[in-house]
């Protein structure tokens, strides 16, 4: 499992903040219709049902009805929609 | 308001077709180029909009991110000022619409006037035109105070004009003098007659001797109060006699109406004929057969061109209608004729008796005679029955007779 296999981070062990591993995909949702993706490495996929986001070492998939890609820069990405699911892989 | 800002700047819809298309969309973010709109047609399709001047660019780099693009269309206000751009005619019209809009604000299109009771618009008119305000005339060669010596000189009843222009209309305000009260020659020989006959109920004399007591009666043409003033110690004075005699007067007043009458019938048929008046020119549009020979009722409506309370242009454009009629008898009903003539007397009575008069008791009635109505009134009034008259010379020298004799003695 990939997720079982992902390292604890050191932030973690030195109980930092996560905001200090550098390229740390950073996700804020807003209620159940905004989704914000900083830090990330680009678009895997694209479709109205799951937009799944590159972020680092992980997979961020956004599941959900009539998602569309409202805003993108380099380190940003504005999701909106009816958002279901966000899953990590 | 995104939109709006959309088709203001222009935009570009474009179609990328690869095995992956995100890479172009991820590129685009890259390279901080504005994106939006992302449809995905399918797994291998994407269409998107953005602006303009990156439509190029994106382009350029799209193979590198194994992406067949096309561009679908390019849309908004810069695109359609090119394709305007072309056709000169187009912007050439509007220009000289505006430039005659403009040319036309200058002149007079419009003249109202305000303020005139006793004086005519038409005498205003033209006299403002004498000056040089009329329609069509080019307002700012206008100098108010030559329009008012002018027109102040040519209408004496006038004291104060003012003309005020906004866009092609003319405002003229004016005032008229106030009706100077009636100076009359103290020692001018008047008298007051009776014009009516009458019972005297009172007399009150301002100036003059009065010859009437209350409880007498005048005929029609006595002299009520005469001018001429007796002294026991000098000369009679001769006056102006003024007062009022009140007195109970009598009258009968009948009218007569014909109960049978020509009534218009309306066929029902229409005809319209169009016309333009531009400025003073008509231009017909209509051939004289157009309109009916025979009797018909014609309405005109004359609609001015323009924006109404902003700007008006020289145009009417008029409407003329015409409705024959037949002419059919009708008939009055005896209580339509008996309500008419009532109303009718009752006016004549109230003229007859003056605004001071009171009408004591009234009696109507109604009868007909040959196919007329006759209505007939017969009131009993109170009323000022005085009115002034110049005296003779006779009654003059009569009077100052009389005074010399009773001085003597």
């Amino acid at each position: 499992m990939k997720n079982a296999a992902r390292k604890r981070p050191v932030t973690e062990i030195f109980d930092l903040p996560a905001e200090l591993i550098p390229g740390a995909p950073k996700l804020t949702l807003e209620g159940g219709s905004e989704v914000l993706v900083e830090n990330h490495g680009g678009l895997k996929s694209y479709s109205p049902d799951c937009i799944e986001v590159k972020g680092g070492n992980m997979l961020l998939q956004i599941r959900g009805e009539d998602l569309e890609l409202a805003a993108m820069t380099k380190t940003e990405i504005v999701i909106r929609g009816i958002i279901v699911a966000v899953e990590l892989c | 308001m995104e939109r709006l800002s959309d088709e203001a700047r222009g935009y570009a819809v474009i179609r990328a077709v690869g095995v992956e298309p995100t890479r172009l969309i991820d590129r685009c973010a890259a390279e901080g180029i504005d994106f939006w709109g992302v449809y995905p047609e399918d797994d291998f399709t994407f269409i998107f909009k953005t602006r303009l001047r990156y439509a190029d660019a994106i382009m350029g780099f799209a193979e590198k991110c194994c992406c067949e693009t096309e561009i679908l269309e390019r849309r908004g206000l810069p695109i359609e000022g090119k394709k305007l751009r072309r056709r000169q005619v187009l912007w050439l019209l509007p220009l000289i619409l505006l430039s005659l809009l403009v040319a036309s604000s200058f002149f007079v299109w419009k003249i109202e006037i305000t303020g005139n009771e006793q004086v005519s618009e038409i005498e205003i008119l033209n006299a403002l035109e004498d000056s040089g305000v009329a329609i069509g005339s080019y307002w700012p060669n206008f100098t108010s105070d030559n329009i008012r010596s002018c027109v102040l000189v040519k209408i004496p009843e006038l004291k104060w004009i003012s003309v005020s222009v906004f866009g092609s209309r003319v405002y003229v305000e004016v005032r008229e003098r106030t009706d100077i009260p009636d100076i009359y020659d103290e020692t001018e020989p008047i008298k007051l007659v009776a014009v009516e006959p009458g019972i005297i109920e009172s007399v009150s004399v301002l100036r003059g001797y009065s010859l009437f007591k209350k409880g007498q009666t005048a005929a029609e043409n006595d002299t009520l109060v005469t001018g001429a003033v007796p002294s026991t110690f000098g000369e009679t004075e001769i006056l102006h006699a003024q007062g009022s005699v009140f007195a109970r007067t009598w009258y009968e007043i009948s009218a007569v109406m014909p109960l049978n009458y020509e009534k218009k019938i309306f066929t029902g048929e229409k005809k319209s004929r169009f016309a333009l008046i531009v400025g003073e020119e008509r231009i017909n549009f209509y051939a004289k057969s157009r309109i009916f020979d025979k009797d018909c009722d014609n309405i005109i409506n004359e609609r001015r061109l323009g924006i109404k309370g902003f700007f008006e242009l020289p145009i009417i454009w008029v409407k003329e209608t015409a409705e024959p009629y037949e002419l059919s008898s009708g008939t009055i009903s005896e209580q339509e004729a008996k309500t008419q003539l009532e109303a009718f007397v009752n006016t004549e009575l109230k003229t007859r008796i003056g605004k001071d008069g009171e009408v004591k008791s009234a009696e109507y009635s109604f009868s007909v005679v040959n196919g007329y109505a006759v209505g007939t009134l017969r009131a009993e009034c109170v009323q000022n029955i005085a009115a002034e008259k110049d005296m003779s010379a006779d009654e003059i020298s009569a009077a100052k007779s009389t005074g010399k004799d009773s001085s003597t003695r």
